[in-house]
């Protein structure tokens, strides 16, 4: 594959990021009734109704979010490329982003396909409705560890870019590194959703909920801003770099 | 001895006695409750002050952060009193 | 000659005035866990203001014996952090050293005693579920002990790296964004003690 090609092939896969946080928003948050989502306090015939209510767009939000979570896999794999160049001939931490963001997707996806299963007969037994939807924000809520450890594995190889500091041209700056770091602890909170059905630490609370999928998000918009910017750059630079080849290569 | 001639070291004596008298005395039936507990709450904001400016360094910082990290300190102690007044 | 030294030197001035200790990225971190504590304590007196019997009989039930002498360990060791940092821009490694021991062995006290604390009420059959003063005092509490935790390990290493000499005394970044994380768990637990023991 030509120089060209390949980044065309790295900007559309660091462009999934952006297409990634809007499609989730809209198909898994908006039409999937998750923002506010269901209270864990809800009875089983409260929640059945919900469903009943609001029954096209919860199918039609999930079964679709479970399309365009895979957004997140092209994204992941140009960050991991991405480090892999910064590491060097050990790749240790993309690796582990990769398997972090990849997991991410499966953890995700289960949880929203534990929600299409609660929609699939909203007729049937509250309870089962009930277990389907529990089931799926456990999933999601207490398995945050995989997405932990691809943000910090992210943020250490970009601190310890010392070639690309050196040049000016980190990937991304310090301060984002550091803000990194702090999304990807901000999700230890969601545990407590194991165990409490209200208040903050509840899974439709301020902290187990909108806090920490605000960090996520906003660690993934960061990201996608700086990731675009750099793949722009290292575009320029091939350009203007086979402009001066060609310059030399014609005859004085 | 140096060491306790040192600015840093009056610093830590104050939030000393003022941990002790905030918890040991104007915790109990000294004053009423509601003068107690803001005269704590303030208290305790003029503590985090001094960590910040004298432990934290933010004495000698950039305006932009003193200017956040003072900020932190006025509206967490305003809001807590203010939400315990209300 | 002499002009452009003085200039030279009113320079080195004005950035020693206006310098920030330690990484701008580890002031950020900062500024953002202590947003985050600043929306628990609102979340805190809101819920307070929604049920005050349950939360001031509950509140009855805290020791603030242990708060308080919890407060003094831990402004203890953040005065022990800023004599290390002195002590390292001074050259007297020795110093730094202790200092450093003195601040993780404060924080193992802190650990210690929360511990103590957490099993007596444990033992009362008091958990995060008993009531909502109790979900907040057993969160609270508890993220920030994870703080401290994390603290100690800082600091930990810190006293590795002061025992190895391996501390530049003329940039002692990594030391004083330790101290800026560690003073950070320290004013949290200055603003949370009371809230939690003393609100009445």
């Amino acid at each position: 594959m030509d120089q060209k090609t390949s980044l065309r092939f790295q900007l559309l896969s660091a462009c999934c990021g952006p297409a990634f946080l809007v499609t989730f928003v809209f198909f898994w948050g908006i039409l999937g009734n998750n923002i506010p989502n269901p209270s864990p306090s809800l009875s089983a015939e409260e929640l059945a109704l919900r469903y009943q209510n609001n029954l096209g767009e919860i199918r039609l939000g999930f079964i679709i979010s479970m399309i365009s979570v895979c957004l997140y896999l092209p994204w992941c794999s140009y960050l991991s490329a991405r480090l892999q160049q910064i590491e060097g001939k050990f790749p240790t931490l993309a690796n582990l982003q990769l398997i972090g963001g990849a997991l991410t997707v499966m953890v995700v996806s289960f949880s929203a396909c534990f929600w299409a299963i609660a929609a699939f007969r909203p007729e049937g037994n509250p309870e089962l409705i009930q277990f389907a939807t529990d089931s799926g924000w456990l999933i999601i809520d207490l398995q945050y560890a995989c997405t932990t450890l691809q943000m910090v594995a992210f943020a250490l190889c970009v601190l310890s870019d010392k070639k690309g500091q050196a040049a000016g041209t980190p990937l991304m700056p310090n301060w984002a590194c550091y803000l990194t770091i702090f999304c990807a602890v901000s999700f230890f909170p969601a545990s407590l959703t194991g165990v409490l059905k209200t208040g903050p630490f509840a899974w439709d609370g301020v902290m187990s909920y909108y806090f920490p999928y605000f960090c996520w998000l906003c660690w993934e918009t960061i990201a996608s801003y700086f990731m675009i910017k750099d793949v722009r750059r290292r575009i320029r630079e091939s350009k203007s770099s086979s402009a001066s080849l060609s310059l030399e290569a014609q005859p004085a | 001895m140096e060491l306790l001639r040192k600015p840093v070291t009056v610093v830590w004596a104050v939030l000393m006695l003022a941990t002790v008298a905030s918890t040991w005395w104007l915790s109990k039936d000294v004053v009423s409750p509601v003068v107690g507990t803001v005269a704590i709450m303030v208290i305790a904001g003029f503590k985090v002050r001094l960590v910040m400016w004298h432990f934290m360094e933010l004495r000698d910082a950039p305006v932009a952060w003193r200017c956040v990290q003072g900020a932190w300190v006025f509206l967490v102690t305003a809001m807590i009193a203010g939400i315990y007044l209300a | 000659m002499s002009a452009e030294r003085d200039t030279c030197s009113l320079s080195v001035l004005e950035k020693k005035r206006r310098h920030l200790p330690g990484l701008e990225g580890v002031w950020v971190f900062v500024t953002a866990d202590m947003t985050v504590f600043g929306i628990l304590f609102a979340l805190f007196m809101v819920g307070r203001d929604q049920d005050p019997e349950i939360f001031e009989s509950s509140r009855q039930s805290l020791n603030p014996d242990f708060g308080g002498v919890n407060t003094l360990i831990l402004l203890t060791s953040s005065w022990f952090v800023v004599l290390a940092v002195d002590a390292v821009k001074r050259k007297e490694g020795d110093g730094a050293q202790h200092y450093l021991a003195g601040a993780f062995a404060c924080g193992v006290a802190f650990m210690v005693s929360k511990a103590i604390e957490y099993t007596q009420k444990l033992n009362e059959n008091i958990t995060l579920l008993t009531n909502d003063f109790y979900m907040y005092y057993f969160t609270l509490t508890g993220i920030h002990l994870m703080h401290v935790v994390a603290g100690n390990v800082v600091l930990a290493v810190l006293w590795f790296m002061a025992r190895a000499r391996t501390i530049d005394p003329e940039r002692p970044t990594v030391l004083e964004s330790g101290a800026t994380y560690w003073h950070m768990v320290d004013l949290l637990w200055v603003m949370l003690f009371p809230l939690l023991y003393l609100v009445r």
